[in-house]
């Protein structure tokens, strides 16, 4: 693994990993699914590291989040009991956080053409990332797919922050009808050539982006997602077969080459209990 | 100095160094424990495997403070049906010993659990009878209870056959660990653990309630050090079965220390989170330091030492 969090695993010493309660700003409906959350507050995350947020009483979950000079947002999706109590918070009201925690994403050495592909949310660490680039004179191009228009998320956000997107959705309500792997085939068909990819999302959608990166050799970055509990490496429910890496630690974002030694990507992940199951 | 100053004898199980991986940390896979065992783990104990299939309480359910760690993740395991073909992998693929650690609700499922992890012939297993975190279901651990822990031990013992050497650990929440340490010596235990963690709770002031989502927890880390020394103090003057001293030891002098009040072996856990993964290379760095500048030529000859 190149990366490193920064945390503990190369022996720097580690004291506190307590939520801090901070107040919502503004609420943002993205979606019929998803809002964005904003804070005043920094917290000197890189692009692709994630926090625990709590919610008092009702339980915590990891996040991804997009920062910028002054603030930070993260934007859930209504899907569980912890997204679904955040989704009835309105600003005022304080949630508990702890991080940032694991890998980010790194830039390559040269300065050139750069591919994000996001998946649903996903979109969040990769628009960070993309500004990012874009302000140390990269050239970040963001492939966003999601299920239908509605849901192609942070659209008016990016074009504002002037990030090129091209989008496609699964009922082909906007932009290229089909899986956003088949949007990326067609862009590089264009003789293009980016210096890095970056992806994040659903799995399997990941996985088949990572294929297309391998065969064509393209350079990648994913984030990888799995159940966790800690989230500061010591539960090892986040670790990954056959190399044990924690993805709270050595990732959650891993290079194509590490990603390659971990042969349950694409095929199962564990559960709560510690029980593999299959995508 | 020798290199092997830090190889021991545990229970006719030759162990390359003292630090073993305590129950709860990783160990959820062969390829977690592959992970510690790379950092240089002299051995290995499993996530404590129930009876059932168990998801946990619900997060938050481990927290930092201090160095030191407060959890409640509450037994989560896939059960001992699903838990077999794992832990015949992790037997198949860790090469330094294992100890499988296994916990159930009653002491009639202990025994069922005991006979099917019987069936792997493993050379050490842990009769985890001290978690404290999951009273609301499983009820008070078997561990502070004596006559609950003696019928434990007895029955665990009668399906467990010698050859299989039976770890017993232990909570540090009883008035006095050595009647305990005996209890589970005299129902045929072939060595101890001690000790489990100490309840405790955090609670955030502003939110005005405990952080953990199941309120209470199990401390653990340098905040009970001292607890756990005091603890294996008592048993090895109790006690003629070898102890695992754990609780808090972070460091070379911290292990050393667990070795004069009697532990053979040393087990390391909260310190993964504050000295990070490379934690069994540095206590053993720090430990073979000090052992030459005291002229210690091996573990053995410093056990106990410090009961004068």
């Amino acid at each position: 693994m190149d990366n490193c969090c920064g945390g503990g695993c190369c022996g720097e010493e580690r004291e506190e990993s307590l939520p801090v309660l901070i107040p919502i700003k503004k609420v943002i409906t993205e979606s019929p699914r998803v809002k964005s959350y904003l804070f005043d507050a920094n917290l000197n995350a890189s692009p692709g590291q994630f926090i625990m947020l709590w919610i008092p009483g009702v339980g915590e979950r990891p996040v991804a989040i997009y920062e910028e000079e002054g603030s930070f947002r993260i934007s859930v999706a209504n899907i569980g009991k912890v997204s679904g109590e955040l989704h009835k918070f309105k600003a005022g009201d304080r949630v508990g956080i702890r991080g940032p925690y694991g890998t980010s994403f790194t830039l390559p050495r040269a300065k050139g053409d750069l591919v994000m592909v996001a998946g649903g949310y996903g979109i969040v660490p990769l628009a960070y990332l993309a500004i990012e680039a874009q302000k140390r004179g990269y050239n970040p191009t963001i492939l966003n797919g999601a299920r239908t228009a509605k849901e192609a998320l942070y659209q008016d956000f990016l074009k504002k922050k002037k990030i090129k997107m091209l989008i496609s959705t699964d009922d082909g309500s906007q932009g290229k009808k089909g899986y956003v792997h088949q949007l990326l085939l067609e862009y590089l068909s264009k003789n293009r050539k980016p210096k890095m990819l970056y992806t994040c999302g659903p799995e399997i959608m990941e996985y088949n982006v990572a294929k297309v990166c391998w065969a064509k050799k393209i350079p990648l970055q994913v984030s990888v997602e799995r159940y966790m509990k800690c989230g500061i490496g010591v539960c090892g429910s986040c670790s990954v077969d056959p190399t044990g890496w924690r993805m709270c630690m050595e990732g959650p974002i891993v290079s194509g080459e590490d990603l390659k030694k971990i042969t349950e990507f694409g095929k199962y992940h564990r559960s709560a209990s510690g029980m593999p199951h299959n995508f | 100095m020798k290199k092997n100053s830090l190889s021991v004898n545990f229970c006719g199980v030759k162990f390359e160094n003292p630090l073993i991986l305590a129950s709860g940390f990783m160990g959820i896979s062969a390829s977690s424990l592959s992970y510690v065992e790379k950092s240089r783990a002299g051995g290995v104990t499993t996530k404590s495997i129930g009876h059932l299939e168990r998801m946990g309480h619900t997060s938050p359910t481990v927290l930092a403070w201090s160095g030191n760690i407060l959890n409640a993740v509450g037994l989560s395991n896939p059960g001992i049906d699903q838990s077999l073909p794992i832990l015949a992998m992790m037997q198949k693929k860790i090469k330094v010993p294992l100890i499988i650690s296994f916990f159930a609700d009653t002491d009639t499922n202990y025994a069922k659990v005991a006979q099917k992890i019987v069936t792997l012939k493993p050379k050490l297993i842990e009769v985890n009878a001290s978690c404290p975190n999951t009273q609301d279901d499983l009820g008070a651990p078997f561990a502070v209870d004596s006559n609950a822990l003696k019928i434990l031990v007895r029955k665990v013992r009668k399906v467990v056959p010698k050859s299989i050497k039976m770890i017993v650990k232990l909570s540090p929440n009883v008035p006095d660990i050595s009647i305990m340490g005996k209890i589970a010596e005299s129902e045929g235990a072939d060595a101890i653990c001690a000790v489990n963690t100490v309840p405790g709770m955090i609670i955030d002031i502003y939110a005005r309630r405990p952080v953990l989502t199941n309120k209470s927890g199990g401390v653990s880390g340098k905040a009970i050090k001292p607890v756990a020394v005091k603890a294996v103090y008592d048993l090895y003057k109790a006690i003629k079965i070898p102890i695992i001293g754990l609780g808090g030891v972070e460091t070379g002098q911290d292990a050393l220390e667990m070795i004069m009040v009697g532990a053979t072996l040393v087990g390391v856990g909260s310190a993964i989170y504050s000295r990070g993964m490379k934690v069994f290379k540095h206590i053993q760095q720090e430990m073979t330091e000090i052992m030459k500048d005291e002229g210690i030529k091996n573990l053995e000859s410093i056990k106990g030492a410090a009961h004068g």
